[in-house]
């Protein structure tokens, strides 16, 4: 569902701004408004990053490193192969969902040249894709869960 | 027997393209409903810390003002100082 929220969200975000320039009221799209948006696409980036890491902590608890010989766990769009990678994902997913929620109140908001928190989401998409995407794809027999790997 | 053994083979190769289309489809939509999540903070973050907290008019460069709006009406332009001075 957090996955979905973003997905739409940020399709309908763009269909909304566009909606408000072309009824001629831009001004309603200041900072405050920008930063209450922040607020909420960072609690979910929050939650998506907690809900991955604790499965990947309970499939590691668990089944003790041997869920690879008895095949992937899979939970609702998660595959699990390989626990460490997954609570790794979450863990970055939720330190930029909590930091976002922070900035969003101004604080942690460094000042800096460069956009650090930017650079940090670019690492997050990076490490999603190979961590979460391909390397735990890339264990499972030959598209078996490939319609489950939307996350 | 020969078509039963035809509808197989027809039927296995069906089953293979559509494992392939589905897997080929998942992994092209994989960016894209991981990216939302991400590039949203990211878009938002850069967007509250750059705008103003009021925006004043015509900083999108549309008309919000009616007398603003009759010099549209007309095709008169607004003097570039007061644009600037806006700004």
């Amino acid at each position: 569902m957090t996955y979905a929220l973003g997905f739409i969200g940020s399709i309908g975000f763009m269909a909304w701004s566009l909606h408000s320039y072309t009824e001629n009221k831009p001004d309603e799209r200041a900072a405050p408004y920008f930063k209450g948006r922040m607020f909420f696409y960072s609690s979910v980036l929050a939650v998506a990053g907690t809900v991955q890491f604790l499965l990947g902590a309970v499939v590691a608890g668990l089944f003790n490193g041997k869920e690879l010989s008895a095949g992937p766990v899979t939970v609702a769009f998660f595959v699990v192969s390989y626990p460490g990678a997954t609570m790794f994902v979450g863990l970055w997913e939720m330190i930029n969902g909590f930091w976002g929620i922070a900035r969003s109140f101004d604080i942690l908001n460094f000042e800096m040249d460069i956009p650090i928190y930017q650079l940090s989401l670019g690492v997050q998409w990076l490490f999603i894709l190979l961590l979460q995407d391909i390397v735990q794809l890339a264990y499972l027999p030959f598209g078996s869960m490939a319609a489950a790997a939307v996350a | 027997m020969y078509i039963s053994y035809y509808f197989v083979c027809f039927s296995h190769l069906v089953n293979q393209f559509r494992l392939s289309f589905f897997a080929l489809f998942n992994r092209m939509a994989i960016p894209f409903w991981t990216l939302g999540l991400t590039i949203m903070p990211a878009y938002l973050d850069h967007k509250m810390n750059t705008l103003p907290e009021t925006l004043p008019d015509g900083y999108y460069g549309g008309v919000s003002t009616e007398e603003e709006e009759d010099k549209a009406a007309v095709g008169v332009e607004a003097p570039l100082e007061d644009v600037e001075a806006k700004a």
